[in-house]
């Protein structure tokens, strides 16, 4: 009871509930709210009115009574407003704070942040219930046209609300890494997509985490030219998209309790100020750092945070981090599996495989084995106040970013370019020998094209391709963690490393190498011309091109792929000694022991 | 005790869980079983069930037009069957329940319905009592023939399973495409085609092309609708009274006064007095008429032939009636209502309510909207009570409009054409409604044997070349859920009654009164078309006399490129004995001329397509000649000088005059045939009222026009003469023409 009477109080005893409870009654919220949720829906019923006898129409009108789509309109019409008011409602939930200055007195008091923050979600419900009020007399109109099914509208007004709460807590968990307005139009583009594909009829609709999938239910199941089969009933339908949602809430419940991982350092350790050495000596507009300033003061919020978490941070950090890569990873794979399986088999009842098909296998193996591996690099790299940062990982014992970064990265490569390299090797022995001989190609003789991967060697160009990539991955990696190492937003170090691993270490190889074979000056110095193919091959994306056959048709086709190893061992090497010298003078800046506040 | 408890909860949450989703999921899943959806899986038949279902009429089928599906079901099991007949379409999502259908043990039972099948892709019939399926097929209904073709059909009805012979069936020789496909498009398909062996084929200028259909007995409808798209049914000499039922036979009766023609031999006596009991109309005395008696009954006719259809000794028989079939004409009544042009110029209560919802809505957004904005100023507590008052002001708005809504009267437009005659008056009303908010309404019509059907929705768009009041005539199909422009629909061919589904009579004991629901969209429109027959009214006597110019026994006259002179007197005598005034009254003559062309035959838009070198060809154009008569009324009499009268040729597409509107002219029966017609507009409608009382919806605007068609057996016997004779001499003139023009064409590439 305990327990449950602190969960209750932790809604109701919140001081942004109270702040929106008090400014909901107001002539510019309610006028603004029925302005535009009003609008909306008129705007969906005018079609209907003005052209009945629109085929399309008119069959859906024949099909579904009109008051059950009418209700329809309303929840699409309500739910399409929560899409753009809730962002916008809860873009000053720390901006408000921060403007009017006295978020340091909201840190101070020792709130915490879950409890700040629920406040704005749960008003969130008074919201809701302002949008039912105010569509109160179109209900009215509903029910006496009749046709409304009570259960079905229920149902999707049960999604709705699950809908707005998602809104709310996503919307809360982006602004804790990026700013309001961004987190708003952010939340405002993903928010319309996931609603418009979600009105999409495809078949087992993904697009499930807005209501629309049900709204649209009973418009695809009475609409001519939909197949039965790209249905499923209702109650399915209504089931994945609560639980869909449910799940985005329950995770950004957890994000926003557990908040980022921002370390405060020598540099940020003064709330609401960034004071570095030498500021004396500049002028106030190079002085400041609000990108700094806004992360450190929510890490200062944060150290208010409860116990809940504590103990086992770094588990849940990285192995959410490392679980959700690995998800979304073997999802890809497995489909892949099943789509190249099915199809081989399919195509092989027939007719013998074509090469296309065996060139798709290492394409679709590197396109998801680079994707693994570019979002590992961004999600397991820190910026310079976090890297060195020592955090509980399980039970207390602590470990330092930095090495929880590299093992979860490495552990990722390493899974990633296991399942790259087996792939096309199990596929080879397993599905390929087992159905035609080592021989037998699908190669059409009449056709022109001739592919560079065949049924022979796509094994082959499976696993050099890979190695590629991984090593590629190491390189950037390392690179970015070095920048990392003197910037305040890994976002923008991303962005540098970038451009540069683009730049310098894929495209300015090939450039230099282009131009000292065709700059007619140059061509008169044999060593240039005679090594300009071993420096184009320090670019990775050359190795790429030249491993699928898609090199310039004057290129030398036999070089050796050496000058990538060492071009990227050089740089790895250079990028390893730097990160161990940067880090060293970083380090003195962290606080010997982490401070601990008596609470 | 609470572990328990917490089990005992759990458990039951789980159950009920469990329950939920069984109930959800396989709910759809039986559903789809029970409509046969999974067609591909072979479905064994209940055992000693046999049931043969039948869409169309042997192997066509008109999609827009009222389609027959009948069904013959044996049961030779010993139990008795007792499901429902289903129709769907898994692509469209269609489902159409024809009913209950109990079937004996040992018995067979007809069944048949007409429904609007218009968009059906595929159709699966199944027989199923809700939980096992007896019997499932597919029906074929996109079969790649209709009845657009510009041929005349005749559905020869017997039940041995015989198939007409046709005189030219073996004929294997070709004709002149070129030629002849110009003269007579119905030869079988574009140009250089094989002539289609099935058909019959007259001479150029003597009839259409007759597509005979074997049909039998227990696939004739139970209402007229279907047979509209023929033209002739042809009797054997075996066929009985009893072989139809009463049903069957009041729908011949009924098709044949809206302009259909039976043939039976003429010792089938007691089959042409169940034809005379089950027609509204008089069946008038028999005149003797191209070889057969011909017995006139409003549009239609009963013809007797002489002579057996299956002797090899009789051949003339076959080629008679065969001949006779192939002078009948396409139009009729339906199709003149159908193509009449018409503009409904008064307020709608449509507009009304609509308008009232939006402002209704409209100023709810304003006061809840851009009021409330206005109020920043006020407190929380004056804000809460503005609000509150404008939400419950609007709640008590809605209520009354959705109450205004429910209960609104729709709108209806409605209009008919009178067809007079000897044996009686018909009339045909095209209705349009259209809902002023409200749904599921009724309509409801008075008048003497009346008959009031509700067209397909889709029906709309579906016939071509319609009327929609928001743009006016389009040229719009719509096929598989996509609009095309359609240039082949641009001047239809469709012929008789678009598409329905047949509706019984919801007055059926009040007499000479027809209701039907008319399930209909907010705002939306519906068509309905009634009809109504009365043989104690008489029309109108006109008598038509021709005298000849002398020396003009042998040809008329061409005058210049369009014009040609009747070259003789012609007098007309009219009395008016409807009780109406008739207004607007013109007399259409109509005759033909025959020449040889040159030019690329972009009056048919098929064809030209195919043709980059236009041949020579021979056309046949119809030229009319219009009278325009002082107003009739009601019982006046009118008298025209002797006058002589020149004929406009009409060098149009085929189909391009086939109006009857006040501004264009009827269409011949064939090409190459004459024809007169008295035109005018009725003061009132004669048989037909809209019934107020019984209907939801309120009669705006009503426009009655009038036709009466004077039949070539009432034509003076020397212009039918010298018309003969003119054709005659046209054909041989243009054939040599033309011969002489390919001998031309010939020479420079030799």
């Amino acid at each position: 009871m305990i327990a449950i009477r602190r969960f209750l109080m932790l809604f109701r005893n919140s001081p942004t509930y109270g702040r929106d409870q008090a400014a909901l009654i107001s002539g510019f919220n309610i006028g603004l709210a029925a302005l535009v949720l009003n609008g909306v829906v008129l705007l969906m019923l005018l079609p209907l009115m003005l052209a009945p006898n629109d085929r399309d129409f008119r069959q859906l009108t024949e099909s579904i009574e009109f008051g059950q789509l009418l209700g329809l309109i309303l929840l699409g019409g309500a739910t399409a407003f929560a899409t753009l008011l809730i962002p916008m409602r809860l873009s000053g939930v720390f901006m408000g704070p921060r403007i009017g200055r006295y978020f340091d007195q909201i840190v101070l008091s020792g709130i915490t942040p879950l409890r700040f923050l629920i406040g704005k979600v749960t008003s969130q419900n008074l919201f809701l219930a302002l949008m039912l009020f105010l569509l109160l007399p179109w209900f009215v109109l509903v029910l006496s046209l009749g046709g409304l099914q009570w259960p079905v509208f229920l149902a999707n007004l049960f999604l709705l609300w699950l809908y707005c709460m998602m809104l709310a807590l996503v919307m809360l968990w982006l602004t804790l890494y990026v700013n309001e307005v961004m987190a708003m139009l952010i939340m405002l583009i993903c928010g319309a997509w996931m609603c418009g594909l979600g009105c999409a009829p495809i078949p087992y609709q993904p697009f499930i985490f807005s209501p629309f999938p049900a709204l649209m239910h009973s418009i695809f199941a009475a609409a001519e030219g939909i197949p039965d089969e790209y249905s499923r009933s209702y109650f399915s339908v209504f089931l994945s998209c609560a639980a869909a949602m449910l799940s985005v809430i329950t995770v950004s419940l957890i994000a926003i309790s557990m908040g980022p991982l921002y370390g405060i350092i020598r540099d940020n350790s003064t709330f609401g100020e960034v004071v570095r050495a030498g500021d004396s000596k500049k002028k106030r507009r190079f002085r400041l750092r609000l990108h700094i300033q806004r992360p450190s003061e929510l890490a200062f919020f944060y150290e208010n945070r409860g116990d809940t978490w504590r103990r086992f941070e770094g588990l849940l950090r990285w192995g959410s981090g490392f679980g959700a890569i690995l998800l979304l990873a073997g999802g890809a794979w497995g489909f892949v599996k099943w789509i190249a399986v099915m199809e081989y088999r399919r195509m092989t009842a027939t007719a013998p495989v074509g090469d296309w098909f065996y060139e798709s296998l290492p394409v679709s193996s590197h396109l998801i084995h680079g994707i693994t591996l570019v979002v590992a690099i961004l999600v397991f790299s820190h910026a310079r106040n976090t890297t060195y940062l020592r955090v509980p990982f399980a039970f207390g014992w602590k470990a330092e970013v930095s090495k929880l970064d590299s093992v979860c990265f490495a552990l990722v490569l390493l899974l990633s370019s296991a399942v790259a390299i087996g792939f096309p090797y199990w596929f080879e022995s397993n599905i390929v020998s087992s159905t035609v001989s080592a021989t037998t190609t699908g190669t059409d003789p009449f056709s022109n094209y001739r592919p560079h991967v065949t049924r022979l060697n796509f094994v082959e160009i499976s696993w050099k391709g890979t190695m590629i990539l991984s090593l590629s991955a190491i390189t950037a990696y390392l690179m970015l963690r070095l920048t990392c190492l003197s910037m305040w937003m890994k976002s923008v170090s991303f962005l540098l490393v970038t451009i540069l691993f683009g730049g310098l270490v894929c495209a300015i190889p090939i450039a230099t190498a282009v131009s000292m074979r065709s700059v007619y000056e140059l061509q008169r110095y044999p060593l240039l011309v005679d090594n300009a193919p071993r420096l184009i091959m320090v670019s990775p994306a050359m190795n790429l091109l030249k491993l699928y056959g898609a090199t310039p048709p004057n290129f030398p086709q036999q070089m050796s792929t050496v000058p990538l190893y060492v071009g990227q061992g050089l740089i790895i090497l250079i990028c390893l000694f730097a990160i161990r010298s940067v880090g060293r003078r970083l380090r003195l800046e962290y606080p010997v022991a982490p401070v601990e506040e008596s609470r | 005790m609470l572990q328990n408890l917490r089990k005992i909860t759990a458990h039951r949450i789980l159950m009920l869980a469990s329950l939920l989703w069984v109930f959800a999921d396989w709910q759809p899943l039986a559903n789809a079983q029970v409509l046969g959806r999974d067609t591909d899986k072979p479905r064994p038949d209940y055992p000693g069930l046999d049931i043969q279902v039948v869409a169309g009429w042997d192997g066509r089928v008109e999609m827009n037009a009222p389609v027959p599906v009948s069904f013959l079901i044996s049961n030779q099991s010993d139990q008795v069957l007792e499901g429902q007949l289903i129709l769907t379409d898994p692509y469209a999502k269609k489902e159409i329940n024809l009913g209950d259908v109990f079937v004996g043990p040992a018995s067979v039972k007809r069944f048949s319905s007409v429904q609007a099948l218009t968009g059906w892709n595929d159709c699966v019939a199944t027989y199923t009592d809700g939980y096992e399926v007896f019997w499932t097929r597919p029906v074929s209904l996109v079969t790649g023939k209709d009845f657009s073709e510009d041929v005349n059909f005749l559905l020869f009805v017997d039940d041995s399973g015989r198939a007409l012979q046709l005189p030219n069936a073996d004929q294997a020789e070709p004709a002149e495409p070129s030629k002849l496909n110009a003269a007579q498009p119905g030869l079988g398909g574009p140009l250089g085609m094989p002539i289609d062996p099935s058909r019959y084929i007259p001479q150029p200028g003597r009839g259409r092309p007759v597509q005979p259909l074997s049909v039998k007995t227990w696939q004739i409808p139970q209402h007229p609708g279907p047979l509209t798209v023929t033209q002739g049914i042809l009797f054997p000499e075996s066929i009985q009274p009893d072989n139809l039922n009463e049903q069957q036979w009041d729908a011949i009766g009924r098709w044949m006064c809206l302009g259909g023609t039976v043939f039976l031999h003429e010792s089938s006596k007691e089959v042409l007095d169940r034809l005379k009991k089950a027609a509204p109309l008089t069946v008038l005395p028999s005149v003797s008429w191209e070889g057969t008696s011909l017995h006139r009954c409003g549009g239609g006719s009963i013809r007797e032939y002489s002579g057996n259809l299956f002797s090899a000794d009789n051949a003339a028989t076959v080629t008679t009636v065969l001949e006779a079939a192939g002078r009948l004409s396409r139009t009729n009544v339906l199709s003149m209502i159908d193509e009449t042009s018409r503009q409904y110029l008064s307020s709608s209560n449509a507009d009304k309510t609509r308008m009232m919802v939006i402002a209704v809505l409209g100023i709810y957004t304003v006061f809840s909207g851009v009021v409330t904005l206005l109020l920043f100023r006020m407190n929380r507590r004056r804000v809460a009570i503005y609000i509150g008052s404008v939400v419950t002001i609007g709640c008590i708005a809605t209520a009354v409009l959705g109450g205004i809504l429910r209960t609104s009267r729709g709108d209806l437009y409605w209009h008919s054409i009178t067809q007079a005659s000897s044996s009686g008056v018909t009339q045909v009303a095209e209705i349009n409604v259209q809902s002023a908010g409200g749904r599921n309404t009724s309509l409801a019509v008075n008048g003497k044997q009346a008959d009031l059907q509700l067209l397909d929705n889709t029906d709309w768009f579906g016939r071509g070349r319609k009327y929609d009041p928001n743009y006016g005539y389009n040229n719009y199909n719509y096929t598989n859920g996509n609009m095309y422009y359609d240039v082949q629909n641009t001047f239809t061919n469709a012929t008789g009654y678009p598409a329905f589904t047949q509706q019984q009579n919801l007055l059926a004991d009040t007499p000479e009164a027809f209701r039907v629901r008319v399930p209909i969209t907010p705002w939306g429109f519906r068509r309905s078309e009634a009809t109504a027959f009365d043989s104690s009214l008489n029309g109108l006597d006109v008598k038509l006399s021709y005298v000849p110019e002398e020396g003009a026994s042998t040809q008329l006259l061409a005058m210049g490129n369009a014009v040609i002179s009747g070259r003789g007197q012609w007098s007309i005598a009219i009395e008016n004995r409807l009780p109406c005034d008739l207004t607007e009254c013109r007399l259409v003559l109509m005759t033909s001329q025959v020449e040889v062309s040159t030019q690329s035959q972009n009056n048919n838009l098929i064809y030209s397509r195919t043709i980059q070198n236009p041949m020579p060809s021979i056309r046949i154009w119809p030229a009319y000649s219009t009278i325009t008569l002082e107003n009739l009324p009601a019982s006046a009499s009118r008298t025209m000088s002797p006058q002589n009268i020149a004929f406009q040729v009409q060098r149009m597409n085929d189909q391009s005059y086939g109006s009857s509107n006040a501004n264009t002219n009827p269409v011949a029966a064939y090409k190459g045939a004459i024809g007169a017609w008295l035109l005018g507009r009725a003061s009132k409608s004669l048989l037909l009222s809209i019934d107020d009382t019984k209907s939801d919806f309120e009669s705006l605007d009503e426009s009655h026009y009038f036709v009466l068609e004077i039949y070539p057996e009432q034509m003076p016997e020397e212009w039918i003469t010298q018309h003969r004779l003119w054709m005659d001499m046209q054909l041989k003139s243009a054939e040599e023409t033309w011969s002489r023009l390919m001998e031309q064409q010939k020479l420079p590439s030799e």
